[in-house]
């Protein structure tokens, strides 16, 4: 009778131990420079917004117009740009989120341009719904924008109102 | 009290609009219309418009270009009109051309038992024209004065094919008691003024008539508002004698006939009190003086040799009128016109005086004459004066001399002014020209003529109240044509809001130099708007929002061609406030799992493994057991 002897297969307690552990140790140091990569995403995401005056990124800013009824208010350069301070383009999106009182607006047109190409323009009624769609638009290596606002007031508005404007950049 | 502002202020609007959009047939010939005159006295119930009315009014009381519709008879202008119609009764306001409220519970059926003439009331409006004795106190010159004002309503009325007739038989008190005036305002006549019933008739100078030693009478290329705007009255002539042309034209717009038929007879081309025309039109001139006869269109000798010096000097010593080329004479013929009421008043007769002296002055300006009046010595009726020309030229003692009109060729050189932008492009249409103190409005093509021009001139120019060239002066010794550029200057003005100045499309931007709006435009998509030809003054800019409310007014002062101003929007705004934020979109963090490969790969090679061992181990058992 042939005897087969049933032999277990097994890594060697410190070979799998050395492996384990070099796993942990290149997960946690991959983990933390992601978290460190990402904070830092965060507060200069590669394509945000520039302050003219003070040529400054900012993630958020605040701009704020009057509007008289009827009455086209045209800003073709507002305080702030888009800028990519990237040396690879950027997809990026845009869309209004809310507004606070939608009877004050007949129409808002939001156009992003510079010099040479105009990579947005996009007009928004009154009677959208909120929020809209993204609107996408691609910021080119290294290159700077500037922001052209018209808003039309309605026939009668009345009182202030807040638009929330979203910006997302797509970070590949 | 607030009613009556409002209506006031309504009435003065179309006023305004009144002063820039005379719409009569300018294009008539002064000589047609005159032919087309008669008195109407049948009306439609259709109600005229202010703007008719106005310029009804204007021509018969009010101002051309700088002076009066009519010559002064006597030391002043003496009258007041009041027109009444359906709604109350209004004061004529001849140096603005607007109309006043005077009593609107006093309307044209109030004063309707005043006037003995049942149809007078039928008619839109009823006009009074009272005597202001605290202007003049001479009883008979204010009539004269009258007669002059119903010959322009007449004809005025005539052009916008109004109907109008003047009526004397008036009970003065009793409309003076209506309109609760004072007992030095007089009213004199009224003429009602309406659509009517039936249209004018063609109509022309009656040449059928004119076989006598006149020439036929001819079409002047001048309307009657433009004879008013031409008209001179000057106490200098030049030397030239007056054609036989010009003598029958004259004579012909005093006292002729027209081919327009009534029940008794032809129209004349001026109207009489009770139609029966008792006036008599004599004419000197250097070889004598002359009888008109409008049943022959001709003069006859009256007496021969110059007597124009003589007449002018028994007119208190107005000597000035002997050195016209003709002098005119209306004469009162006092026999055989007692009606059948008796006498005429005569009044009456210094009405009708005022017609023919209104014909004369009229017709001279249509023919570049000037006329003028001479009332010294003549303000008693039928006094010394009278008595004296009447010894000059041996007339009976029925014949009364009223007034010498003096007639001429105006003295001087043409001088054409063309007001120009400071661009030098644009001709400025309606800024007032002086030439010393006399005044013309620049036409379509930005001209103001003259043809009188002499000796040193000076000249400015106001536009919109403003002064826009500084005076310079003229020496007139030849024909002169002159651009005359003016500190009128092109702007642009730029609309922003405040917060962040930026610009405003579709805003409404008017500006007004003092009350007198001059122009408006609207903004486009830049903020800008041009507008052109503002006066070199401080002037108010207004903007207006869609709904026509007010979000700018401000001050700017313009002195330069080109000039840019921006005007900031802070009146009843809203705000619109933008948060604006950017996020990221990390799409590579999926790839964290990737240090754990190995060792997931190494566990599950483990795992298969040992099943595959222990696969085999039970498929060799089975075997030995078989």
């Amino acid at each position: 009778m042939t005897q087969i002897k049933e032999k277990k297969y097994r890594i060697p307690p410190l070979v799998l131990g050395i492996i384990i552990a070099s796993g942990i140790v290149i997960a946690a140091v991959y983990i933390a420079l992601q978290f460190n990569i990402i904070m830092n995403y965060q507060q200069y995401p590669k394509v945000t917004f520039w302050e003219w005056n003070t040529s400054q990124k900012k993630t958020t800013f605040d701009y704020s117009v009057n509007i008289f009824p009827g009455i086209k208010t045209v800003d073709e350069n507002i305080t702030h740009g888009i800028f990519n301070d990237d040396s690879a383009q950027h997809q990026c999106y845009l869309r209004i989120k809310s507004l606070s009182n939608s009877v004050n607006i007949a129409k808002l047109k939001i156009t992003i341009y510079n010099s040479t190409n105009t990579i947005l323009t996009k007009e928004w009624s009154e009677s959208g719904i909120l929020p809209t769609s993204w609107e996408n638009f691609t910021t080119a290596a290294n290159a700077k924008y500037a922001i052209w606002i018209e808003i039309t007031a309605a026939g009668s508005p009345s009182g202030a109102s807040t638009f929330e404007i979203e910006v997302k950049e797509n970070n590949p | 009290m607030h009613l009556n502002k409002k209506v006031l202020s309504l009435v003065a609007l179309l006023a305004l609009c009144s002063v820039h959009g005379v719409s009569s047939n300018s294009s008539t010939s002064l000589e047609e219309t005159v032919s087309r005159r008669q008195s109407i006295r049948s009306y439609t119930n259709e109600n005229i418009t202010s703007q008719q009315l106005l310029e009804v009014l204007r021509a018969g009381y009010g101002f051309w270009s700088g002076h009066r519709s009519i010559p002064q008879i006597g030391n002043d202008y003496s009258l007041t009109i009041f027109p009444i119609n359906a709604t109350g009764s209004y004061r004529y306001i001849p140096e603005n051309n607007l109309l006043a409220v005077h009593n609107l519970s006093v309307n044209k059926e109030t004063i309707r038992p005043h006037i003995n003439q049942d149809y007078v009331s039928t008619a839109s409006v009823v006009l009074i024209a009272a005597w202001n004795r605290t202007k003049m106190d001479n009883w008979y010159f204010p009539s004269a004065e009258a007669g002059c004002l119903v010959q322009n309503v007449y004809l005025a009325a005539v052009s916008i094919n109004l109907g109008t007739c003047c009526v004397t038989s008036i009970d003065s008190d009793g409309l003076r008691n209506d309109l609760a005036l004072p007992h030095t305002i007089i009213p004199l006549l009224v003429m009602p003024l309406g659509f009517p019933t039936s249209p004018y008739p063609p109509a022309s100078p009656n040449y059928a008539f004119m076989t006598g030693n006149l020439p036929r009478v001819q079409y002047s290329q001048v309307s009657f508002t433009d004879a008013l705007d031409n008209m001179l009255f000057a106490q200098v002539w030049s030397g030239q004698g007056l054609g036989l042309q010009e003598l029958s034209q004259l004579l012909w717009a005093a006292y002729g006939y027209t081919n327009v038929t009534y029940s008794l007879g032809y129209h004349r081309t001026t109207p009489s009190a009770m139609g029966i025309y008792p006036l008599v039109i004599y004419v000197s001139n250097i070889t004598g003086t002359f009888r008109y006869v409008a049943e022959t269109h001709s003069v006859q000798l009256v007496q021969a040799g110059d007597k124009r010096l003589d007449i002018a000097n028994a007119c208190g010593g107005q000597v000035w009128a002997a050195n016209a080329p003709a002098v005119f004479l209306v004469v009162y013929n006092s026999s055989g016109y007692e009606y059948d009421y008796g006498v005429v008043p005569h009044e009456w007769i210094e009405v009708d005086a005022g017609c023919v002296i209104q014909q004369l002055s009229l017709e001279a300006s249509a023919w570049n004459l000037s006329a003028n009046i001479v009332t010294n010595g003549l303000e008693e009726w039928n006094g010394t004066a009278a008595q004296e020309v009447r010894n000059i030229l041996g007339l009976p003692s029925s014949l009364v001399p009223l007034y010498p009109v003096p007639i001429g060729h105006k003295i001087g050189y043409k001088l054409n002014i063309c007001v120009k932008a400071w661009d030098f492009i644009d001709s400025i249409q309606g800024a007032y020209v002086y030439k010393d103190s006399e005044w013309r409005i620049s036409d379509e093509n930005g001209w103001a003529n003259w043809t009188d021009a002499s000796g040193t001139v000076a000249i400015k120019v106001k536009w919109f109240g403003v002064w826009v060239n500084g005076t310079f002066t003229i020496t007139m010794n030849e024909d002169k044509t002159i651009d005359l550029r003016c500190n009128i200057f092109d702007t642009v003005i730029t609309c922003v809001e405040e917060k962040q100045k930026a610009p405003l499309q579709y805003v409404n931007v008017t500006v007004f130099a003092g009350e007198s709006r001059i122009e408006s435009g609207t903004t486009s998509a830049d903020g800008k708007t041009s507008l052109t030809n503002l006066p070199n003054s401080t002037l108010t800019f207004v903007a207006y929002d869609f709904n026509n409310n007010l979000i700018a007014n401000e001050t700017r002062t313009i002195t330069s061609e080109g000039q840019q101003e921006t005007i900031i929007c802070n009146k009843n705004y809203e705000t619109s406030q933008m948060t604006w934020e950017i996020t990221e979109v990390l799409v590579h963090s999926a790839f964290a799992i990737l240090p754990l490969t190995p060792i997931l790969f190494i566990t599950f090679r483990m795992v298969r493994l040992k099943q595959r061992i222990k696969t085999m181990s039970c498929s060799h058992l089975k075997k030995e057991g078989g």
